[in-house]
């Protein structure tokens, strides 16, 4: 396999499809169907499980086959709407952490019956004075979407909708591609460019896509989902951080996928990882997590009597906010690695 | 969709700040060019068009500010990011996770912001000052950064959106304005107004009503300036110092007074005399902040009776204000109403 501009360019337009549609924790449904739609033709079966995963399987040729799990979480950070003021205007609380200040002035898209966009409205620096310095907290913020009642606004909202910031897809320079909710579509990605490689050349072990919802509100979905795939090893692949200009971060952009390392991760499995990514020169970056947490791999570890397992990310610029950035090139990267890995007769011993 | 709001949907979309007004002045010059008798360009970059009028001796002056507020880069770091300057005013707090572009490529990029997961509790709730922010082009280093130099205008990226009586979009301060003088230089195409119609599209109004200052200078005979503008409306706003300042739905706004002007008290009454008289729902702007171009017009020469109309915009200087269709058409029926009758006024 070689890296060329060409599947490069092909997950560029499915990134931006991705991210197209909003997957708001506990409203994955309709974004679940959509890739249940294009994941089908891969794979060997597909399946729904009670807590809204879409679980799929590709079999594979080996006489002696493991269950290799391949994780990503499909839900994004959002808005649920709390209240609806007299005057119309709409309060909100966030699902997932977002960054409040991230929220001023931005333009929502309102997921109601009807979908309307709104704006979270602030006042101009004619109006504030002062208060122009100072962050107002989520409780204190509101959006308006033009309505000029609770009754209005209640034709097309009510109390429990949800909403997603709106933003640009755009390519940037250095192959960087900016959206919002690329934590974790970068991820949804890898899965779905690693079994399109599947289909097309031959694996040892029995694969089976794990694409799990609620991550961002406790990692609930890997949870149910890997215990009833009950797999051998267990792969979870999420974006981190790699904002420029932090001096406590050593990951960048485009230099590769990271593995984490650390008591979450089975260390000769990331040793295999390494191993492939040395043999193939597939560029890799390592996070050290000095305690488990933050991505599906906290669940899929202690499932059942125990899994072994990695986590490889996508390193992801301003986390959490309508304007993530990544690099195409790490996520196919990264895909690349879990076809290698699923090729391989021997993927890792028993603890040393 | 009404020829106006066509004209403000175009116009709102183009990306125009002080000094970088071109995109605007030569789109309106196309727009208006069939209509009056003469169109000029000043040194400053307004563009000033002249309808005669069956008076001739008898001059309304009408202006709107084609520029909008902006931002430019101040350096390209090392590691490719790239620190800017705001060119107008803008309050920082509105500013982590918005994408912009930059340059006359207008290459896309964002203004970064540092993950939840990674701030401080102490860092929770501070505003970044402006000069801490950075834009990301994504590029890794200065040599990726292309078509993008030190002093290149960068824009709020905003596509006009109408959803219900309501329009979505950027830089309604003033294309609001904009688009209403245009309107009423069209409707003179044919049929000559009462009186000679100076109107002056000018430039730089943001960064302290540069283009303003030079709009009057060598006219004589005028009689009154309306300007027409894009202002505040905090009626959605809880704090009680400053809101509602104007209304939206509640007609166009009338300034009484601000930081730059006291309004004429004849021409004042006059205007809401005659909004009254032709039913068209009109309001009195409750808040004396801010400036406009009718600052400086007031003062040019012996002095100018000047009167800012303005339709209220929530959420101006920021990449997504909100505006009232019905208040936008009222705007320019008001607006069209002085231009019919300003031969009458009397100072």
């Amino acid at each position: 396999m070689v890296c060329s501009g060409g599947p490069v360019k092909e997950l560029k337009e499915q990134l931006k499809w991705l991210c197209s549609l909003p997957s708001v924790s506990g409203f994955e449904d309709e974004f679940a169907d959509r890739l249940q739609e294009r994941i089908a033709a891969h794979v060997d079966g597909v399946e729904r499980d009670r807590l809204g995963n879409l679980i799929a399987c590709k079999h594979g040729f080996g006489t002696q086959p493991q269950r290799l799990l391949f994780d990503a979480h499909i839900d994004q950070i959002g808005l649920m709407i709390s209240a609806i003021e007299e005057n119309g205007v709409l309060r909100f609380t966030d699902i997932g952490g977002i960054n409040p200040l991230t929220l001023y002035s931005k333009r929502v898209r309102l997921l109601g019956r009807r979908e309307r966009a709104g704006v979270i409205g602030m006042p101009p620096p004619h109006l504030t004075g002062a208060d122009g310095k100072k962050g107002e907290p989520l409780h204190e913020l509101f959006i308006d979407a033009g309505f000029k009642s609770r009754r209005d606004a209640e034709r097309s909202i009510q109390i429990g909708d949800i909403a997603v910031v709106d933003c640009y897809s755009d390519e940037l320079f250095g192959d960087h591609f900016t959206s919002s909710g690329l934590d974790n579509k970068a991820g949804v990605l890898t899965l779905l460019a690693a079994a399109k490689i599947l289909s097309q050349v031959r694996h040892y072990h029995d694969v089976y896509f794990l694409f799990a919802v609620q991550e961002e509100v406790g990692i609930r979905g890997a949870k149910v989902g890997s215990f009833s795939i009950e797999p051998d090893v267990a792969v979870a692949c999420d974006v981190t951080f790699a904002d420029p200009g932090d001096t406590s971060i050593s990951v960048q952009t485009g230099k590769g996928p990271v593995l984490g390392r650390g008591p979450n991760f089975y260390p000769p499995l990331v040793r295999k990882f390494s191993d492939i990514a040395q043999r193939e020169d597939i560029p890799i970056q390592e996070e050290i997590e000095p305690r488990p947490g933050g991505t599906d791999a906290y669940y899929l570890q202690v499932t059942k009597r125990g899994v072994f397992t990695a986590g490889v990310y996508v390193p992801l610029r301003y986390m959490h906010s309508q304007v993530e950035v990544i690099q195409v090139k790490d996520v196919y990267r990264a895909a690349k690695l879990l076809v290698l890995l699923s090729q391989e007769e021997k993927m890792c011993g028993e603890q040393e | 969709m009404g020829r106006s709001i066509q004209y403000l949907k175009q116009y709102s979309n183009l990306c125009a700040a002080a000094g970088d007004e071109s995109a605007i002045r030569d789109h309106i010059r196309r727009d208006i060019e069939h209509s009056v008798d003469d169109v000029t360009v000043n040194p400053l970059g307004n563009l000033r068009a002249i309808r005669k009028g069956k008076n001739r001796s008898k001059t309304l002056l009408l202006t709107a500010h084609m520029d909008e507020v902006a931002f430019m880069v101040k350096s390209i770091e090392k590691n490719g990011t790239i620190r800017f300057y705001p060119i107008g005013g803008i309050v920082s707090k509105i500013l982590p996770g918005t994408s912009v572009a930059l340059g006359v490529k207008r290459i896309p990029g964002v203004i970064g912001s540092k993950a939840l997961h990674l701030l401080q509790q102490k860092e929770r709730d501070r505003v970044s000052d402006i000069k801490e922010l950075f834009i990301d082009v994504g590029a890794s280093s200065r040599e990726e950064v292309r078509d993008v130099e030190p002093g290149a205008y960068i824009y709020f990226r905003s596509a006009f959106l109408a959803q219900g009586g309501l329009c979505f979009g950027k830089a309604f301060d003033d294309r609001a304005g904009c688009a209403a003088v245009t309107t009423l230089l069209n409707r003179y195409s044919d049929e000559k107004p009462g009186a000679t119609i100076t109107a002056v599209y000018t430039a730089q109004e943001e960064v302290g009503l540069r283009g303003a200052s030079t709009a009057a200078f060598d006219r004589e005979g005028i009689l009154l300036n309306l300007n027409l503008e894009g202002t505040t409306c905090a009626d959605r706003d809880v704090k009680k110092t400053y809101s509602p300042s104007t209304e939206l739905g509640e007609g166009p706004a009338i300034t009484i007074m601000d930081r730059t002007i006291i309004t004429n008290r004849k021409l004042l009454d006059w205007t809401v005399e005659l909004a009254r008289a032709r039913s068209i729902p009109c309001q009195l702007k409750r808040t004396v902040t801010g400036g406009t171009d009718a600052g400086k017009i007031h003062l040019a020469g012996e002095g100018i009776p000047s009167i800012t109309v303005a339709v209220p915009v929530r959420y101006i200087h920021a990449p997504w204000g909100i505006l009232s269709r019905k208040d936008f058409d009222n705007y320019i029926r008001l607006a069209a109403a002085i231009v019919e009758e300003a031969h009458r006024f009397k100072a």
